[in-house]
């Protein structure tokens, strides 16, 4: 219960980011990609399966990555591993400015005096 | 292929969350879990995956027709525990989208596609009013006027007259003699409206040189000549004129007026075209892009530079119509407003029905709060709810119109072998494409106008209360009590209404019907006769017969008085009826209309007038017997 009241709702979108930026390291399955973002995170972000399945088949249906299942190194069983695209590369890079962007007025309005 | 790929994306989406619950169970064992609690605990952490399931598939853009099969699979269930409910809501439906229908059928038939013809849009008639008296039925034109129009006129393509101010010929040479009702046009009359003939041809400018050339309507073709198609170039004699018959219309051409036999063409040499102010209709066929408004400018230009039509200043001008309300106006001036009135009196009994339906389905919702709690519990969203509720409204409605498409098309047979008013000729009143595609789209409203309001109150459940509450409070919460009140008041205000214009409806026509005339007609019978020009050419020999026939019927035992009009009270159109003879009892102490002439033999030029008498009924002769149980 109190690991809940710490944890951070996504922003509307954010998740897509998040994903898009976890598969530029390399191809990765769901459960990889969750357990990623959490751990990056030090647990702040817990990623919800109940959002995470379905934002990996929007970013699919939208071509920002792709999907097929594969056998994982040093296991006998395959997983379906996503990986991005070229599309979604540029829709990472679109996403971040636009992130700064948002993050910098955020903070513009938060600490004004900081910043002089 | 679609359904194919489908199976193997749910497939796909298994086996995805399988391996992402194994992995987790996996590292939990790793972490010292019992495998048992390992599994038990990955399955907390995953959540409900059903709705893991559903989210996802949304993403794949088939999600609303899912939706709208189980909801349609799951509306049906209810339906089936409820039947009477169902049967009621039904049947509501399927009376007021049939009536709607029905009336509908007409309105197209009358007001919305009444022409057969293409280029429908383009034809017009030209008529002329009475400058002081706008307000009058406009009257024909003059032959002389359609030769000016079109010698001079530049804004129509085609131009052709047409009258049905003539008297009935005399059909000699197929059958027995008798009079048939045959309407002279001019030449460009059938290509104008563009419809080819069912065999032979339409009239040609070759035939302006003969004499007497007709063109048969198809029933009577059928009557007269029982389907025989070597009928072209056969001749037939009109008033002793021999006429060849050069065509035969198809069935479903139709022009004013019904009761048109045959066309005859109007050539150079016949009495129409030599006596230039005979009276005509002129149709006409606008150029494309040329508005009424121009070409009314300048057939007044033209028609006010003739001097012939400047006796002492104009009376009447030329004033152009479009055609396609016309025969809705000549079958009866108000026709086409009792047709909007009927079609508005319907679609107010329809919204009776829906206000109805919506208040029965506000009631259900109350004993359905429980149901729709539990949903709520296991996840579903209000809109959810809300799209359910709107299915089940919109099958009810789907039904309701199916059935109602079977009772429209009753009705419309019913209305069709009845007949119960004159309908104007052209398109016939069926069950068309245009009047299927407006039930649907009937159905689809009368579902939202019925179902939303009950379907968003019925959503909005207040999870705790409704799942804590085991009997329903039956009446629901304030707000729902007001809302079914006014559903309730304006239904009764609605039916008021309607009660009121129907009753105010019936009054009328009964006072209409029983309005004195002035003379008694129940014993008065009316016998209409032509007398051929060729046999009476002269208006002395017309007269005689007149004066003869009048005495002999005068002379009948029981007739205590008969009389000669040119026309029957109180149609006041004069003169282009034959003899009538009409039959009274005893007293005739009523002062008669001025129409009624008792046959005065100065005005001896009518070829044809009417003749009325009265008499005993019980000893009414055999003739006039017969003639009045025809008429009745």
């Amino acid at each position: 219960m109190e690991k809940r009241t710490r944890r951070i709702d996504l922003l509307q979108g954010t998740l897509e980011m998040l994903i898009l930026r976890t598969l530029l390291f390399g191809p990765a399955h769901g459960h990889q990609i969750g357990k990623h973002i959490q751990r990056t995170t030090d647990d702040l972000l817990q990623v919800q399966h109940g959002s995470l399945y379905p934002a990996l088949h929007r970013l699919e249906r939208k071509g920002w990555v792709s999907s097929k299942w594969e056998t994982a190194p040093e296991r006998n069983r395959e997983f379906k591993y996503y990986r991005l695209t070229a599309a979604g590369r540029k829709r990472l890079v679109q996403e971040e400015s636009k992130w700064k962007q948002m993050a910098r007025a955020v903070a513009q309005i938060m600490w004004p005096a900081e910043e002089h | 292929m679609q359904w194919r790929r489908r199976k193997q994306r749910e497939d796909d989406l298994a086996r995805e969350l399988q391996s992402d619950l194994d992995l987790e169970a996996e590292a939990l064992t790793n972490g010292g879990l019992s495998p048992g609690e390992a599994q038990y605990a990955a399955k907390r952490a995953l959540g409900n995956t059903e709705l893991i399931k559903e989210n996802a598939r949304e993403t794949w853009g088939w999600a609303w027709f899912d939706r709208f099969r189980e909801d349609t699979a799951y509306g049906l269930r209810t339906f089936a525990h409820t039947p009477g409910f169902t049967a009621v809501v039904v049947l509501t439906l399927a009376l007021g989208i049939g009536a709607t229908t029905a009336i509908f059928s007409v309105v197209d038939a009358v007001l919305l596609h009444p022409l057969p013809f293409p280029n429908a849009s383009r034809l017009v008639v030209i008529w002329e009013k009475f400058v002081r008296d706008p307000d009058a039925p406009p009257v024909f034109d003059s032959y002389r006027d359609f030769e000016n129009w079109k010698h001079e006129s530049r804004s129509f393509e085609r131009l052709a007259p047409a009258t049905w101010r003539v008297d009935g010929q005399i059909l000699k040479g197929v059958g027995p003699t008798r009079e048939v009702f045959a309407v002279p046009v001019g030449v460009e009359f059938f290509p104008m409206l563009g419809i080819a003939p069912e065999i032979g041809r339409v009239f040609e400018p070759d035939d302006l040189r003969t004499s007497c050339t007709v063109i048969l309507k198809h029933n009577f073709w059928v009557e007269t000549f029982g389907q025989q198609r070597n009928i072209i170039g056969r001749h037939i004699e009109l008033n002793e004129n021999a006429c060849t018959i050069v065509g035969v219309m198809p069935p479903a051409f139709a022009f004013y007026p019904e009761a048109a036999a045959m066309w005859t063409l109007i050539t150079p040499t016949s009495v129409i075209a030599r006596n230039p102010t005979s009276a005509v209709g002129v149709f006409a066929l606008l150029k494309p892009g040329i508005s009424i408004a121009r070409a009314q400018r300048e057939i007044q230009t033209i028609y006010e530079s003739d001097p012939s039509n400047d006796i002492g200043g104009i009376h009447v001008k030329p004033a152009i119509f479009p055609l396609d309300e016309q025969f809705a106006y000549l079958t009866g001036p108000s026709l086409r407003l009792s047709v909007m009135v009927l079609f508005g009196a319907v679609c107010f009994v329809l919204l009776i029905g829906c206000l109805n339906i919506a208040n029965l389905l506000l009631g259900k919702s109350v004993i359905r709060q429980k149901e729709l709690s539990v949903r709520a519990a296991l996840g579903a969203g209000r809109a959810r709810l809300v799209r359910q509720l709107l299915t089940e409204c919109f099958l009810l409605s789907v039904a309701g119109a199916i059935l109602g498409i079977l009772l429209a098309s009753v009705a419309i047979h019913y209305f069709r072998a009845l007949n119960p008013i004159p309908m104007p000729p052209g398109n016939p009143v069926t069950m068309n494409l245009p009047v299927l595609a407006f039930t649907i789209s009937l159905a689809v409203i009368t579902a939202v106008l019925f179902g939303l309001i009950p379907a968003f109150r019925a959503s909005r459940v207040e999870l705790i209360d409704a799942l804590r509450v085991s009997t329903y409070s039956a009446s629901g919460s304030m707000a729902g009590r007001t809302l079914r009140r006014g559903l309730v008041i304006s239904e009764v205000a609605l039916s008021l209404a309607l009660l009121a214009g129907a009753g105010l409806l019936i009054q009328s026509v009964q006072r209409l019907a029983s309005v004195p005339l002035g003379f008694r007609i129940d014993a008065l019978a009316s016998i209409p006769i032509t007398l051929p020009n060729s046999s009476y050419s002269s208006s002395n020999q017309r007269a005689r017969f007149y004066r003869a026939i009048l005495d002999r019927i005068a002379a009948l035992p029981g007739v205590p008085s008969a009389a000669l009009a040119s026309s029957l009270p109180p149609d006041g159109r004069p003169g282009r009826y034959a003899l009538r003879v009409e039959i009274d009892q005893r007293q005739y102490s009523h002062p008669l209309p001025s129409t009624l002439q008792e046959c005065p033999s100065h005005q001896n030029t009518f070829t044809s007038w009417t003749c009325l008498c009265s008499s005993d009924e019980h000893s009414m002769p055999a003739t006039a017997r017969e003639n009045r149980a025809s008429r009745s």
